[in-house]
């Protein structure tokens, strides 16, 4: 796309819209419109944007400078200075004027048309259009394609570049690719009677009543129809077929998606975070059996608490009935995954003392699990390695207590012997069992055999595989002290105070990832990386450690990373939220 | 081959108008005492004549410490992420990066040679 394409639909995105006098963006657009994108305040996130501290941030390690070349940093700057010549104001405080009735994007199959309309101050639309007009008129006449002009209606001028056109009146400005949509909406502005209207479309009537598009940043909709016709949602289904985790963290969403009439986004930010919010409707109806897994037989099936334990990197907790996923794996995958999984099964069945590893193992877990991710630590006389891995551990709860804890005692100490076995073939070190056996919970933990005086300190270090039960509980940790600390401690976190305004929904899959221990963890390992760096891109050793810190520098911008998938029983909300540090730090 | 005469073959490389000291012989030079270097290199090589030549890679290009504390480290980490195959790879860098081609060549050389001469007569097993 040439600069000239690029920076008319670019910058005026950025740039004017409307007043309360002008009629609803809704009527303006043909009643075949199948998605919409509506921004309430664009001056505002604009500000908010330029005020945010992780900006300065990304000035201060030289991530801007990285992002944005010196050429498109220079038109961005002449274009900047054009608007304030041209209009007398901070350029901020033009966008925001000439944007002050909100920014509408909107996509029509029938033309296949994007349409763009933006509203705002009429006089200072007017400005910043000529401005941002002053501002292409050369570049689309060095790139050959020269910006042609000619009225439309009752002196309406209507502009061209390539196949964008726009065009203003009283305040409105109209971007877009199609003639017939752009003529669409410009008869609509001079007689807004003449045609049907996107208003009177009852999907997007009843999701705007649920999601209130108005208490957003941006608000988005789409009918479902854009998505099932357009063999989107196969490929989706494919990749659950495909891919195991995939299917398990995602695939209760691909049946709500078939069967939906819309899909909702909802876009928040602010200084302290960026959320995107997919909204779809929901009826238990709707959920195959094979999928009764990933809801529950109810299909209000509500996931443990996160477990938070100090240094947390990751933790996910999710509502899960692995027995049936298991089970009816034929169903959910494709042929290769299942050839795997019929191996698998066998091979744990050996394992398990030949009992059914979906039926007799899987099936003696509660549904739900609890993983969690943290850095690692080490007791003071235990060797220590160059490289950390993360400690993990999962948490579950077992149906029949008593009887399988016994089961899975001797399986975790038979699993530890196989892997002795394995590692005295390749020479690495072997690991030594001990077991304690309290009243209030039985241990089994391994660890391995210090090395010799001078010999290094191996990745295997890291580990200290550790099952504990406690009560009903399992928890089966790759380190004793994360196994010990998450049976001592209440590392849960109230789901009450994570659903924000979403207390009433129930959660069935929340992951968090904290970018403070996450960053702690990468600059333990700064040699480890530089050193795949390196021979990964064959690059100096001063490239390689600037990419490093950078990407270290990238994660600090940030406080936490949060996916959600939550549900009533009408709607389902997948949420992706990037939290940032407080303004202060 | 018995009727080389050693006088001749251990003598030093003097340029004639038959046999000039001109970027093909300097390439030539570099690609068996090393793995080649680039026309700028080898536009220097032939201004500076064969003996500077030769004295620069016999003696000249030995490797800066900071180079062999980077190898060092980096060795350092491979070994200790248990993932040994890298080394390998580790020294390709190296042969890639280091301004003592001849080193790493004749390394190269001895590996190639000699660890299947050893293997066979059992030294290394």
């Amino acid at each position: 796309m040439s600069y000239a394409r690029l920076f008319a639909v670019c910058c005026l995105i950025v740039a004017p819209t409307a007043s309360s006098a002008q009629s609803n963006f809704h009527d303006l657009l043909p009643e075949s419109t199948a998605a919409v994108l509506q921004i309430q305040e664009p001056g505002e996130i604009l500000q908010q944007i330029l005020t945010h501290p992780g900006i300065n941030s990304a000035y201060d390690t030289g991530l801007y400078d990285e992002l944005l070349p010196d050429a498109q940093r220079a038109q961005l700057e002449t274009l900047q200075n054009k608007i304030q010549d041209i209009t007398g104001l901070p350029w901020g405080d033009a966008i925001k004027q000439a944007t002050s009735g909100g920014v509408h994007l909107a996509f029509d199959p029938p033309s296949e048309g994007v349409l763009l309309i933006l509203r705002g101050d009429e006089v200072v639309l007017d400005k910043v259009f000529d401005a941002v007009l002053n501002f292409l008129e050369p570049l689309a006449l060095l790139s050959g394609n020269p910006i042609k002009k000619g009225e439309y209606r009752e002196g309406i001028i209507g502009y061209q570049i390539q196949e964008i056109r726009f065009a203003k009146k009283a305040g409105t400005l109209v971007v877009t690719n199609s003639r017939d949509l752009g003529r669409f909406v410009l008869d609509q502005l001079i007689d807004p009677k003449t045609h049907p209207t996107f208003a009177s479309n009852k999907n997007y009537q009843e999701a705007t009543v649920v999601s209130k598009p108005q208490e957003h940043t941006a608000w988005f909709w789409a009918d479902a129809k854009l998505l099932q016709q357009n063999n989107g949602l196969n490929q989706i289904d494919q990749a659950m077929r495909q891919n195991m985790l995939l299917e398990l963290l995602a695939g209760g969403l691909v049946n709500q998606l078939a069967k939906s009439p819309y899909i909702t986004a909802a876009i928040d930010f602010d200084h302290q975070h960026l959320k995107l919010d997919f909204t779809t409707a929901h009826d238990a109806e709707w959920i195959p059996e094979s999928r009764k897994y990933f809801f529950g037989q109810d299909a209000q099936g509500s996931a443990p608490n996160l477990l938070l334990p100090a240094d947390t990197i990751a933790s996910i907790s999710m509502f899960r009935d692995f027995s049936p996923w298991w089970l009816l794996a034929p169903d959910l995958y494709d042929d290769d995954v299942n050839e795997g999984i019929a191996q698998a099964d066998t091979t744990l069945s050996t394992f398990f003392s030949g009992k059914d590893f979906g039926l007799d193992i899987l099936g003696a877990l509660e549904p739900g699990a609890q993983l969690v991710l943290t850095d690692n630590h080490f007791k003071d006389d235990a060797p220590q390695p160059d490289i950390i891995v993360p400690a993990f551990a999962i948490v579950g709860t077992l149906q029949d207590s008593e009887t399988m804890q016994a089961e899975l005692r001797r399986i975790f100490i038979n699993f530890v012997g196989f892997l002795n076995v394995v590692s005295a073939m390749e020479g690495n070190p072997q690991l030594d069992i001990e077991l304690v056996d309290n009243k209030k919970d039985r241990i089994v933990t391994t660890s391995f055999i210090p090395p010799l005086a001078g010999q290094p300190i191996s990745i295997q270090y890291n580990f200290s595989p550790t099952i504990i039960f406690k009560d009903d509980k399992i928890i089966l940790s790759s380190t004793r002290l994360l196994a010990e600390k998450l049976r001592d401690g209440n590392h849960e976190a109230e789901s009450t105070k994570l659903n924000g305004n979403r207390a009433n929904w129930t959660t069935n899959t929340h992951l968090t990832l904290l970018a403070d221990p996450l960053a702690s963890i990468l600059r333990k390992n700064r040699e480890f990386l530089i050193t795949n760096n390196m021979l990964e891109n064959s690059s100096a050793r001063e490239e390689a450690e600037t990419q490093i810190d950078l990407l270290i520098s990238m994660v600090q911008l940030t406080n936490a990373f949060d996916i959600t998938i939550k549900s009533t029983s009408k709607q389902l909300a997948l949420s992706f939220e990037l939290k940032f540090p407080p303004d202060d730090k | 081959m018995n009727n080389i005469d050693p006088a001749w073959a251990w003598s030093q490389f003097e340029p004639t108008s038959r046999q000039p000291w001109n970027r093909t012989q300097a390439a030539h030079l570099y690609r068996r005492s090393g793995f080649g270097v680039g026309r700028g290199e080898l536009q220097r090589a032939v201004a500076g004549g064969v003996q500077r030549c030769v004295q620069q890679i016999l003696h000249d290009n030995q490797e800066s410490q900071s180079f062999q504390d980077e190898m060092a480290l980096m060795t350092r980490s491979i070994v200790s992420s248990g993932n040994l195959q890298s080394l390998a790879t580790a020294w390709l860098y190296r042969m890639l990066k280091t301004s003592n081609q001849l080193h790493e060549k004749t390394t190269l050389f001895g590996t190639a040679i000699l660890r299947p001469v050893l293997t066979k007569s059992k030294m290394l097993l």
